[in-house]
């Protein structure tokens, strides 16, 4: 076992309160000077199934969960026969014993056998408080402060009555007094005594796209509740009264979008957010945007389709559909973070780019990023900057003002509704330059062009994609969005079994970096990764470049990729 | 002051629709607004092309839709003047839904129906509110559905300004958006006017042979349940006028405090605060 480098997992019922005991053991880890990355597993219910949360935790960076797990704490017997197969050879286990055995556990297996219930209810606690009594024996295990849990309790259920809060830390304190009682921590090879380090944040993706979007300055945040999204939603509107913002809730998608459309074209830089199924709600008015030049952020968080298909698991297989959603062409920005620091600055750049061209800029995320959780370092918000672009104020308003008046770049300088001495016209049909509605054969091929020239134009300003690893290895990864650490990751492994590679991440795929993917694969032998069955982006990269990627590892079961199964097909391809 | 651009106007001569702009021209004047102060939403329509001939902030944007974009304008902007306006197809087929819930949040915009009882500008189809019976382009046994009340569903989903005046009454029509476009909170006015072009049955004569005013009786626009059923009333006697009014708290002043208007707002947020939150 890696003594800087294990994992813990948490299974159990839905209603277990699972999802809190798994933050505050992250928060415990991350304030111990830890690097933590969390991922989570559940199915589409409010009560039973089974969650499995699992938290990395290391020294040193880490950019995605791993396999095996290290430290099981099984709250039943779902829990022993679901998650033995990712069990490593000599893996710890908390068993409630209350409502599991151990029989079908590995024989290398370490079985720390507590009655996590009886305990709970034996100090007037209720049944759910089980996972703080696991809580407070991992915490013994991994010679940790009890304080440190106290005080991590205290924060998270914040929400609780005093007397709730008291009963949870008293049933963690016997759950941390009956272990050292009966079990030897020395016997436990890791721990998370604390370690010298920086502080650090521990975010969601959904976390960090709100983050973004409030410094971008944001005000106007439209959205009808979806998996994966949801956390963004009600981060947003808890803070939406004490930041002077506005959360709406619509009754659809469609509500959703066309409010956000109409607060935007009265000057306030507004958003949408939904997942695959409510983006194809938006898909009409995503036109309008378009035609009608107004500046949108689209947060899609995808999920595994089609149709309801796994609401609560990963996938990347909207790529395609948000590239072409709406009828007839119009330029949109789409942009794929490969991770929550990312998420953070190209939510910011998200706004920029819908102002400054006008445009819808559509985000693409997912259940696994929105909703892991990663440490990582301070952000310096001093650093972002604002562009609005070419914006008409009401002091030069002038009588003659075009709302869509030609220019070299293809983009119009833009008044806000309600902020010009004159009125000016919007409209979502074709237009000559003052908005009033045009079909002659002259004004139409020079509206046309006029939209896509701003695609054009924003295609020199664009960044070039990053490149990890060695520049002279003969092989290459290919991936987009938020497989980036996971293959990150997974150059680690090779790296350290003498495989070098290089990694061309993808995090604007419209307009799409053609020079830069045709230049990557020169020389090199390419395996390109993706969460879809028909192979998007190598569809994309053959539209774009004319090159085939040979190699593609699709994975579309809705569990992301794990760093130790590409090496292993890395391996297998040389 | 001037409400009319300089563009040629194409409706059909006859339009009702060259009196509701006369109206809303009437009521902007008496309301001492300016161009500058108002912004209209428009769905697909005959209606529609008002965008190009009315001097306002005009939004012409995609079918049933008027009312969350004006609810989103409203929010941007409480000081700005927001009326959504649509045909019987826009605000009762298409956006439907969106009617029910503005009806129940109460935004500060102004909702018009133009209710003309047909899809005019797509040539003839049958609409929520044409008659039953009535022989259109979809219809050519006689539409069998009867039609959809937009006052009673307006009442019942907790509209706070409810309405009807007539495209040919124009001192009426005058009367009727001044006090819609200046009360306070959601209003919803249903504009009946004839389609000279495509609806033979409900013509000009066929309205004025029907239509009385409230006004002229001794109703009383504030019990909820009598405007439910004088909603009801249509045929041979068509009530035109205030149907029911109240006062309620509207959704921007619920989600904003009282005179923040958010495009104003400057968009520098320091996050140092919410970011102590994540260690």
């Amino acid at each position: 076992m890696k003594e800087n480098d294990f994992n813990i997992r948490i299974g159990g019922e839905a209603g277990y309160g699972i999802a809190s005991a798994g933050l505050i053991l992250a928060k415990i880890a991350l304030r111990s000077g830890y690097f933590v990355f969390d991922y989570s597993e559940y199915p589409s219910l409010i009560r039973g199934g089974h969650n499995i949360y699992t938290v990395r935790i290391s020294g040193q960076p880490v950019y995605s969960p791993s396999l095996p797990v290290d430290f099981l704490i099984a709250l039943n017997q779902d829990a022993v026969d679901f998650n033995k197969a990712q069990l490593s050879s000599r893996p710890f286990v908390i068993l409630n014993s209350d409502k599991a055995s151990g029989e079908k556990l590995p024989s290398g297996a370490k079985v720390l056998s507590i009655p996590l219930i009886k305990i709970a209810l034996d100090n007037n606690g209720k049944e759910v408080m089980m996972n703080n009594v696991a809580l407070g024996a991992i915490t013994f295990l991994l010679k940790v402060e009890f304080s440190v849990l106290e005080s991590a309790i205290k924060e998270i259920f914040s929400w609780a009555t005093l007397e709730i809060i008291d009963l949870n830390i008293k049933v963690a304190q016997k759950g941390f007094d009956y272990t050292k009682n009966n079990f030897a921590a020395e016997e436990i090879k890791f721990d998370l005594k604390k370690i010298k380090a920086k502080p650090r944040l521990l975010m969601t993706g959904n976390d960090a796209f709100s983050l973004g979007a409030i410094k971008a300055g944001c005000k106007f945040f439209a959205a009808y509740p979806m998996t994966p999204i949801n956390s963004l939603i009600t981060y947003f509107a808890s803070k939406a009264k004490e930041l002077g913002l506005v959360y709406f809730q619509p009754e659809d998608e469609i509500a959703a979008i066309n409010s956000a459309l109409g607060s935007a074209v009265c000057g306030v830089r507004s958003m949408t957010a939904s997942s695959g199924g409510g983006f194809c709600l938006m898909a009409e008015a995503l036109g309008m945007a378009g035609m009608a030049e107004i500046p949108l952020v689209v947060i899609e968080g995808q999920r595994s389709g089609p149709s309801s298909g796994m609401p609560t698991w990963t996938g990347q297989g909207d790529l395609k559909f948000v590239l072409h959603a709406s009828h007839d062409d119009f330029p949109r920005v789409v942009l794929a973070p490969g991770d929550a620091e990312e998420g953070f600055w190209l939510m910011i750049e998200a706004f920029n780019l819908a102002e400054k061209y006008q445009l819808p800029v559509i985000v693409l995320t997912d259940k696994y990023l929105a909703e892991s959780r990663q440490a990582i370092e301070l952000i310096d918000d001093s650093k972002a900057k604002i562009d609005r672009g070419k914006t008409v104020s009401s002091e030069d308003s002038f009588q003659d003002y075009r709302r869509y008046k030609f220019s070299q770049d293809g983009i119009s300088p833009r008044a806000f509704i309600g902020q010009t001495k004159e009125p000016f016209f919007t409209t979502s049909y074709e237009h000559n330059e003052a908005g009033f509605v045009a079909e002659d054969i002259e004004t139409r091929k020079a509206m046309v062009e006029k939209r896509m020239k701003k695609l054009e134009t924003l295609e020199q300003e664009m960044p070039k994609p990053s490149v990890y690893g060695s520049k002279e290895a003969k092989f290459g990864f290919i991936s987009w969005g938020s497989n980036k650490g996971i293959i990150l990751e997974a150059q680690k492994i090779l790296d350290g079994q003498g495989v070098k590679t290089n990694f061309l991440h993808l995090n604007f795929l419209n307009p799409f970096p053609s020079e830069s993917v045709a230049e990557f694969c020169q020389d090199k032998q390419i395996l390109l990764l993706e969460q879809n069955a028909s192979g998007q982006l190598a569809s994309l990269i053959r539209e774009k470049t004319g090159l085939k990627t040979e190699n593609q590892f699709l994975k579309y079961d809705g569990r992301p990729f794990y760093p130790g199964e590409i090496a292993d097909k890395v391996k297998q391809l040389l | 002051m001037n409400f009319k651009t300089q563009n040629k106007i194409i409706w059909c001569p006859g339009c009702g629709n060259f009196g509701i702009m006369a109206g809303l021209e009437k009521a902007f004047e008496q309301l001492g607004l300016d161009p500058n102060q108002i912004m209209v939403a428009y769905g697909i329509g005959c209606h529609g092309h008002m965008a190009n001939y009315l001097r306002v902030y005009n939004f012409e944007t995609i079918h049933g839709r008027t009312l969350p974009v004006a609810t989103g304008a409203n929010l941007a902007n409480k000081k700005l003047k927001v009326i959504a306006i649509g045909g019987d197809g826009d605000q009762l087929g298409e956006g439907g839904n969106h009617l029910i819930h503005a009806s129940r949040r109460n935004p500060d915009i102004t909702c018009l129906i133009h209710n003309n009882q047909i899809y005019s500008l797509t040539v003839g189809q049958a609409s929520p509110t044409s008659e039953k019976g009535m022989k259109t382009k979809t219809t050519p046994q006689g539409v069998v559905d009867p039609q959809l009340n937009p006052l009673a569903l307006g009442i019942a989903a907790g509209a706070t300004f409810v309405a009807r005046s007539f495209s040919g009454d124009i001192p009426h029509l005058t009367d009727i958006l001044t006090r819609a476009i200046s009360h306070k909170g959601f209003s919803l006015v249903d504009i009946l006017q004839p389609c000279v072009s495509l609806n033979f049955t409900n013509t000009s004569a066929w309205y004025r042979e029907r239509i009385y005013k409230l006004a002229e009786t001794d109703y009383m626009p504030n019990d909820k349940n009598l405007a439910f059923q004088k909603a009801q009333e249509w045929g041979e006697k068509i009530p035109v006028g205030v149907f029911y009014q109240e006062k309620r708290l509207v959704l921007g002043d619920q989600l904003l405090d009282n005179e923040m208007v958010l495009a104003n707002q400057p968009l520098e947020t320091s996050i140092k605060d919410l970011l102590k939150e994540f260690l």
